[in-house]
C-alpha cells in the first residue's frame, strides 16, 4: 500500500490488527463497523447504550498518565471518534485457551441465552484488569436469564492477573499514530479547534458522543463533519486549588469519579447515579450542560455548589455562572462555535462560616443508569451557631431548565437550621416550582419530591433525629 | 450464593450417573467466546435488507403512500405496500395476517411498508422518505376508552381472530361463548362459577374487597425478533433462519399464509437470545411474505423501538377482587372482574388468566368473569407465565389482606385453604400433583421467616403461586457413530439450556459420559416434531421422547454386543462408553466399535440408530413459595428488595444447575415486573416506553441475594419425574413484594409495577 494513501486514512487497532477506516464510514458505529467486518460475537441489544450488549474494551488513559483498559457501548461510538485507538472485542481476549474471565462465567454457570455474555465478558475483563469486583463493573450490562447471580458470583470469584499475562504487556504498547482524516477533526489545541471551526462552521462538536452516539445509532440525523474534542489538551486539564476546583470540560466522568472522590459528596454521590460505567467512560461534564437537558443530573448539583463555567470561542475566553447559563428548553448561553472548557466550583467559605452540608439526591423508576423524575442538590452553609449563612437548593425535572430554588434561599439566609425552618422551607418548596406531569411521574409527586427531598437532606445533617 | 436442594421423604429418586447433577451448558464454551451464532449473524448469498415503515399513529386510515423520494436511494430493490404483495387478496384478521397494513393502520407499530434494499442504510434512508398521509380516526388507548358508549369500534366488519398459540403454554379447556348483538370493541367474556358466591359472602366474618392494575409489561429479551428468509428455487418454498421459540409454529404460520405445503417451508431455529414468551413467530409473516413476492432472500432484524412497538407484550390488566373468610379460617366465596386491553388483536390467555385466579384456593364459591376489549395498541401476548403473575399479585394481596382483617397467621390461613392435588381448580378439573401447601411449610420454616429481623422501614412478606405447565407429544432419534459419539436429534429449539438436560438423559440410559453426546437441533425439515419451548413443557414433553430413543438404540447396542461376544442379551451392561458380558471388564467393546461393525459388516444389522416418542397425558405442575424482605424510602416511595427466599417444586431436576438459573432468573423478572417494568402508552396511543432507558429492566446492582431451593417432589408422570420449571418461578415475585411492602409501611400497593410514585401515592392516601 502506498504512503500517501496510508496517511490520509484514519487507523485504529481492533484485536491488535490494524484497520483502516474508509472516509466513508467516519460517522458509521464502531458496532456497525465490527458486525460488517465479521467480529459478531458483539451484538447489538438496543443501539441506545441502554443495555451493554455491545460492550467492547478500549485502551485509555485513566487520567494519572497510566494506559487502562475501559468498556465502552460501541453502539455509540463513531469509528471517526476511535482513530488511533485500540479496540479489544469478545473475539481477541481468549489467547491461549479463554480467558480468566470467560473460564469464571463457564465454571459459574453465567451464560444462559448467550446474548449479553459477549458484552458481560468484556465489562469483567476490564473489570479484572482493574481489581474491580462489585457490581458497579457491570451496571451497564442487562442479561434477562440468569438473574445475574452467578455473574456477580463469576466476577466475585476472579483472581489478579498473573504477570505473565499478555494483556498486561499490550496496556504498555505505544498507541498508533494519530492521523487526520477530513470530516472527522481531531485537534489538540483550542486554537486548533477555532481554526476548524473558521473553515467549517457547520461542523458539530463532539467528546464522549454520548448523546450524540444516539443519533448516529438511531440515524435519526445526518451529520457532514465532526470536531473531535477528544484530544484537545484544555478540555482535559484538572486544577484543584485551594480557592477552587476546574475540572476539563473534556473529561469523561469516570475520571472525575476516580480523581477527584471525595472532594464534593454531592458530585461523588450524583456521578454514582448517573447512568451505567460504559457510559461514563464516554461521557464529560461539558458534554452533559452543553446538551442542556432540562434532566442532566449533573447540573442541579453544580448549581447548588455555585459553579462557574469557563466558555471559549475564537474571540477568546469568558468565565459566567452556571446560575445563569440555562436560558430555556434545551437553549443555553452558548454561542455558535463557542464550547465549554471547563467547569470551576468554588472552595472557599465565607468567613462566618463553620461547617458546609453538600448532597444530591435522585429519584426515578430504577434508580442509577435512569432518567430521573426529580434530581436534587443542596449546599447549607452554617456558622457556629448552626444559622445558615448561605442555602443552595437546585433541582432537575422540575422546570424547563435546571433550576435553583432563589427565594427560598434569600429566604433561609440568616435562619436557624432546625425544624421550624425545614417546615417553613417544605411549604414554601411545595409552591415554588409548577412542574409537569409525565409517564414517569406526577406533577403533584415531584412537587412532594421537591419538599421530600430537602427534608431527608436535612435529617441526614442536622442532629435531630426523623 | 446460598442455595439447596432437598429431597422429600419416599422420594423415588433414581440412582444416577449423570441424571441430577449439576452440569454447565453444552454450547456455553462458543457463548462465552462470542462464537454462537444468532440471526443477526446469517448471511446467505444476494441477501438483501428489509426494513419496515411502522404506523407512527394509533388509529387511521391511510390516505395515501408516496414512494417516489425513496425510490430515489441507490440500493433500493423494491419498496412494497399491502396491495404489492402476493397476500394481497387475504383479509386481515389476526395479527400474523397483517404483514402490511390495509387502508387502515390500528397501532403505532403496525407495518404499513417494507423498504428493501442492498444495504441496511440504504433501506434505513428509503424507509425515512416513504411518506405514508393518515386520515386519523378516534383512538381507544385504554379499556375505559375501547368500552365506553358511543367508542369508535376498531374491527366493524367482525372481530380478529385468535392464533391458537395457547395450546402451547398450557391445556386449558375452553368454554366459548357465542357472541351475539352488533360489534364493539368487547372482544370476549369468558366465565368460571361454581357455589353460591352471595350466600359465601353473607356468611363471611370479613371480605376484603380490592382493585388491582396491572400494566402491560415487555419481555425484554436481549435478542430482538428478526429473521432471514431464503426463497427455494427447487421447492418453490422457502428457507427461513430465524430467532424463536417454537419453529414448526412459525413454520405453519408462514406455510398457511403464503398458501405453501408445510413441508415446503424449512425452519431453522438459530441461537435464540431470549424469548419468554413473545417469540412465536410476529414478523416472520412480513419477511416471508416480501421474500416470496420479490422472489430474494431478504433480512429482517428488529430494532429495540421498533420491537417494543410492534411485538407482543403482556395486556394491562385490571382484577377487582372480593374475598371472604371466616374466623375459624375458611375462605367462604371468591368473586373476581377480570379486565384485559388485549391491543388490536386477539388475546389469546384471557381465559388462563380467571382459570389459575380462581385456582390456588379451594374456594366453595366463586365467581370469576373475564372480559377482553380490542384497544388501539399492540396486539397483547404471553410474557413468561402468562395470567399467573397478575392473577396471583391480586389474589395472594387480598388473602394477606383477609388474614390480617380476620387476625389469622398468614401461613396458617393459607395452608387451611391451599390447593393440593385432585383439588377442583376454577373450572372444577382436578388438579394433577400439586405441591403449593409443601412449598409454604417449607419457608415457614425457614430461619429467616421464623426469626425475622427488621429495621426502620424494612417489611418481609411472602406469596406462594403455581403454574400448571404444558404437555405436548414428542419425538427424537439417537444414533451411535463408529467414533463412539452420541447424536441425539430432537426439533426443540433451546432458549434456556434444555439441550444440555437431554444430553444427560441419553448419557445415563446409554452409560456414556455426558461430553460424549451431542445434541442436535434439527430443523423442520430434520428434527422430529417438537413443542415450542414455552409453558414450561420442553424438557417435560421431549425428555421422554430422547429416554425412548436412547432406550431403542440401547436394546440394538446390546442385541449386536451380544452376538459379538457370544453371550444373552440379558448378560450385557453398557458401562463407560462401551458394552461388556456382566462383570467381565476384559470383554468389553466401544460401543463406537459396535457401530462401526453395525455399519460395515455385511451381515451386520445396521447403522445404530434408536428413534422414540413421548405423550404424556398429565400436566405436572410446579408451585413455589416466595420469601421477600425489602426497604421503603416513605419520602420518595423508593423500594428496594434486600434478601430473597425461593422455594420450588421442581419434581425431580434433571440438571440442577439449569433449574437453578431458571429460579434465578425467574425471580430477577419478577422483581422487574413488581417494582420497575411498564409499558406504557398515553391517550394518543403513542408507546412511552419506547427505549430501554423508559422501558426499565432490573440491573445487576438491584438484584439482593437469592436463595434457591429445590425441593424434589416427583411428578408421577413426568420422565423421571421432572415437573415444568421455568414459569413458576416468575408468578409469586410481585406479589411478595407487595405483601413486604404492606409489613415494612402499613399500606397496601395495588398498582403494579410498585414504582416510586405509587408506592409513595399509597403511602400517603392510606396512612
Amino acid at each position: 500500500m502506498l504512503d500517501c494513501y496510508m496517511s490520509s486514512q484514519l487507523r485504529f487497532l481492533l484485536n491488535q490488527e490494524e484497520h483502516f477506516i474508509d472516509q466513508t464510514n467516519l460517522t458509521n458505529t464502531l458496532l456497525e463497523y465490527l458486525r460488517e467486518h465479521g467480529s459478531v460475537g458483539t451484538k447489538e441489544g438496543c443501539g441506545d447504550g441502554d443495555c451493554g450488549a455491545c460492550t467492547v474494551v478500549i485502551v485509555g488513559n485513566d487520567g494519572k498518565g497510566n494506559t487502562h483498559y475501559q468498556a465502552m457501548n460501541s453502539c455509540l461510538i463513531p469509528l471517526g471518534s476511535v482513530a488511533g485507538k485500540s479496540v479489544l472485542t469478545v473475539e481477541g481476549i481468549a489467547k491461549e485457551g479463554l480467558h480468566p474471565v470467560q473460564e469464571a462465567m463457564i465454571k459459574t454457570g453465567g451464560s444462559q441465552c448467550g446474548y449479553c455474555t459477549p458484552g458481560f465478558i468484556m465489562s469483567m475483563f476490564a473489570a479484572y484488569y482493574s481489581g474491580e469486583k462489585t457490581d458497579l463493573a457491570v451496571e451497564g450490562n442487562l442479561c434477562r436469564c440468569t438473574g445475574y447471580l452467578p455473574i456477580r458470583e463469576a466476577l466475585q470469584s476472579l483472581s489478579e492477573p498473573s504477570p505473565a499475562d499478555p494483556f498486561l504487556d499490550l496496556l504498555k504498547q505505544p498507541l498508533l499514530k494519530q492521523q487526520e482524516s477530513e470530516g472527522f477533526y481531531h485537534p489538540e489545541t483550542l486554537a486548533e479547534v477555532f481554526d476548524l471551526t473558521k473553515n467549517h462552521p457547520e461542523a458539530h462538536f463532539i467528546a464522549g458522543g454520548t448523546d450524540l452516539g444516539l443519533e448516529l445509532s438511531n440515524k435519526t440525523r445526518t451529520f457532514t463533519d465532526f470536531i473531535s474534542l477528544e484530544r484537545v489538551a484544555e478540555l482535559k486539564l484538572i486544577r484543584n486549588d485551594s480557592d477552587a476546583l476546574e475540572i476539563g470540560a473534556g473529561i469523561p466522568l469516570s475520571q472525575i469519579e476516580t480523581k477527584l472522590h471525595g472532594l464534593f459528596p454531592a458530585l461523588d454521590e450524583m456521578i454514582h447515579w448517573f447512568a451505567a460505567r460504559q457510559i461514563r467512560n464516554r461521557a464529560t461534564l461539558g458534554g452533559n450542560l452543553g446538551t442542556a437537558s432540562p434532566i442532566g443530573d449533573l447540573a442541579p448539583v453544580l448549581l447548588a455548589l455555585d459553579a462557574s463555567l469557563k466558555l471559549a470561542d475564537a474571540s477568546g475566553e469568558r468565565v459566567i455562572p452556571l446560575a445563569t447559563y440555562f436560558t430555556g428548553y434545551r437553549q443555553t448561553l452558548l454561542k455558535p462555535g463557542e464550547l465549554i472548557v471547563s467547569v470551576i466550583i468554588p472552595k472557599t467559605l465565607s468567613e462566618n462560616v463553620s461547617t458546609r452540608h453538600s448532597f444530591s439526591y435522585k429519584v426515578g423508576k430504577r434508580g442509577t443508569d435512569d432518567i430521573s423524575i426529580v434530581a436534587a442538590a443542596f449546599c447549607v452553609d452554617l456558622d457556629e451557631q448552626q444559622n445558615i449563612v448561605k442555602a443552595r437548593l437546585a433541582y432537575g425535572g422540575v422546570a424547563a431548565t435546571p433550576i435553583r430554588a432563589l427565594e427560598l434561599e434569600t429566604y433561609l439566609t440568616g435562619k436557624p437550621w432546625n425544624l421550624e425552618t425545614l417546615k417553613e422551607a417544605k411549604r414554601q418548596l411545595a409552591e415554588t416550582f409548577t412542574p409537569l406531569s409525565d409517564f414517569r411521574g406526577s406533577a403533584n409527586y415531584r412537587n412532594k419530591l421537591i419538599a421530600n427531598l430537602f427534608e431527608k437532606f436535612f435529617f441526614q445533617f442536622s442532629e435531630v433525629s426523623a | 450464593m446460598a442455595s439447596a436442594s432437598i429431597d422429600k421423604p419416599n422420594a423415588d429418586k433414581p440412582d444416577t450417573k449423570y441424571l441430577g447433577k449439576p452440569r454447565k451448558i453444552i454450547d456455553g464454551l462458543e457463548k462465552i467466546a462470542g462464537r454462537a451464532r444468532y440471526v443477526a449473524d446469517v448471511v446467505v448469498p444476494g441477501l438483501l435488507h428489509l426494513r419496515p415503515v411502522l404506523s407512527t399513529v394509533a388509529h387511521a386510515k391511510i390516505v395515501s403512500i408516496d414512494k417516489s423520494e425513496a425510490e430515489k436511494v441507490p440500493g433500493v430493490v423494491a419498496i412494497l405496500t399491502a396491495a404489492d404483495l402476493v397476500t394481497r387478496d387475504r383479509t386481515i384478521t389476526s395479527r400474523s395476517d397483517a404483514i402490511l397494513a390495509k387502508g387502515k393502520v390500528l397501532f403505532v407499530g403496525q407495518p404499513v411498508v417494507a423498504v428493501v434494499a442492498e444495504t441496511e442504510a440504504a433501506a434505513e434512508d428509503a424507509a425515512e422518505l416513504v411518506a405514508i398521509e393518515y386520515e386519523e380516526l378516534p383512538v381507544n388507548s385504554s379499556v375505559e376508552a375501547a368500552s365506553a358508549e358511543g367508542a369508535h369500534v376498531t374491527w366493524p366488519e367482525g372481530l380478529p381472530k385468535g392464533e391458537l398459540e395457547v395450546i402451547s403454554h398450557a391445556e386449558v379447556e375452553e368454554k366459548e361463548e357465542v357472541e351475539t348483538g352488533p360489534i364493539t370493541n368487547h372482544y370476549k367474556t369468558s366465565n368460571f362459577n361454581r357455589g353460591d358466591v352471595d350466600a359465601g359472602f353473607a356468611e363471611a366474618d370479613a371480605i376484603v374487597e380490592t382493585t388491582f392494575n396491572i400494566a402491560s409489561q415487555y419481555q425484554g429479551y436481549m435478542e430482538t425478533h428478526g429473521c432471514v428468509v431464503e426463497p427455494d428455487a427447487l421447492k418453490g418454498g422457502l428457507t427461513i433462519y430465524t430467532t424463536t421459540q417454537a419453529q414448526f409454529g412459525v413454520r405453519n404460520k408462514v406455510a398457511d399464509i403464503l398458501k405453501l405445503k408445510r413441508s415446503n417451508v424449512k425452519v431453522t431455529a438459530m441461537t435464540v437470545g431470549g424469548g419468554f414468551g413473545s417469540k412465536y413467530g410476529t414478523i416472520e409473516p412480513l419477511a416471508a411474505t416480501v421474500a416470496y413476492t420479490i422472489n430474494r432472500p431478504v433480512k429482517l432484524i428488529l430494532q429495540r423501538g421498533e420491537d417494543l412497538k410492534t411485538t407482543t407484550p403482556a395486556p394491562p390488566t385490571q382484577i377487582k377482587l372480593k374475598l371472604g373468610g371466616k374466623k375459624d379460617g375458611s375462605i367462604t366465596a371468591l368473586k373476581a372482574d377480570i379486565v384485559l386491553d388485549a391491543g388490536a388483536f386477539a388475546f389469546e390467555f384471557g381465559q388462563l388468566t380467571g382459570l389459575l385466579l380462581g385456582s390456588n384456593y379451594k374456594y366453595p364459591a366463586l365467581d370469576i368473569e373475564v372480559i377482553e376489549y380490542i384497544t388501539n395498541k399492540t396486539e397483547m401476548g404471553a410474557y413468561r407465565a402468562p395470567g399467573a403473575y397478575q392473577s396471583t399479585f391480586a389474589v395472594e394481596s387480598s388473602i394477606d389482606d383477609l388474614a390480617r382483617k380476620l387476625n389469622l397467621d398468614p401461613v396458617e390461613f393459607r395452608m387451611k385453604n391451599l390447593s393440593g392435588t385432585d383439588d377442583p381448580m376454577a373450572n372444577g378439573s382436578p388438579w394433577p400433583s400439586l405441591n403449593i401447601k409443601e412449598c409454604l411449610k417449607q419457608m415457614s420454616e425457614h430461619p429467616k421467616w421464623k426469626n425475622q429481623s427488621k429495621e426502620e422501614g424494612e417489611g418481609i412478606g411472602f406469596a406462594v403461586s403455581a403454574w400448571p405447565c404444558a404437555l405436548s407429544p414428542s419425538a427424537s432419534t439417537c444414533r451411535i457413530d463408529g467414533d463412539g459419539t452420541v447424536k441425539v436429534v430432537v426439533g426443540s429449539t433451546d432458549i434456556s439450556g434444555v439441550s444440555s438436560s437431554l444430553v444427560l438423559v441419553a448419557a445415563e440410559i446409554l452409560g456414556i459420559s455426558p461430553n460424549e453426546v451431542e445434541l442436535i437441533q434439527g430443523n423442520t425439515d430434520v428434527g422430529p416434531y417438537a413443542p415450542g419451548s414455552g409453558g414450561s413443557q420442553v424438557t417435560y414433553s421431549v425428555s421422554g421422547a430422547v429416554a425412548a430413543a436412547a432406550e431403542d438404540v440401547k436394546i440394538k447396542l446390546l442385541e449386536l454386543a451380544a452376538d459379538q461376544l457370544e453371550a444373552r442379551v440379558e448378560d450385557i451392561e453398557l458401562l463407560n462408553g462401551a458394552a461388556q458380558v456382566k462383570g467381565v471388564p476384559s470383554s468389553a467393546i466401544k460401543i463406537g466399535k459396535l457401530a462401526q461393525i453395525a455399519e460395515s459388516s455385511r451381515s451386520a444389522p445396521g447403522p445404530l440408530i434408536g428413534e422414540g416418542r413421548s405423550s404424556i397425558k398429565q400436566n405436572a405442575p410446579g408451585s413455589v413459595a416466595h420469601m421477600v424482605k425489602v426497604k421503603v424510602d416513605k419520602d420518595t416511595g423508593h423500594v428496594k428488595v434486600l434478601d430473597y427466599v425461593a422455594i420450588q417444586d421442581v419434581g425431580y431436576a434433571l440438571n440442577p444447575m439449569l433449574v437453578e438459573g431458571q429460579i434465578h432468573g425467574g425471580v430477577v423478572q419478577g422483581i422487574g415486573m413488581g417494582i420497575f417494568e411498564a409499558h406504557v402508552y398515553d391517550s394518543f396511543g403513542q408507546l412511552q416506553s419506547a427505549s430501554f432507558m423508559d422501558y426499565a429492566l432490573p440491573r445487576t446492582v438491584d438484584v439482593p441475594n437469592i436463595e434457591a431451593i429445590q425441593l424434589n417432589m416427583p411428578s408421577p408422570e413426568g420422565p423421571f419425574g421432572a415437573r415444568g420449571v421455568g414459569e413458576p418461578p416468575i408468578t409469586a415475585g410481585a406479589a411478595a413484594i407487595g405483601n413486604a411492602i404492606r409489613d415494612a409501611v402499613g399500606v397496601r400497593v395495588t398498582e403494579m409495577p410498585m414504582r416510586p410514585p405509587v408506592v409513595w401515592k399509597a403511602i400517603n392516601e392510606q396512612s
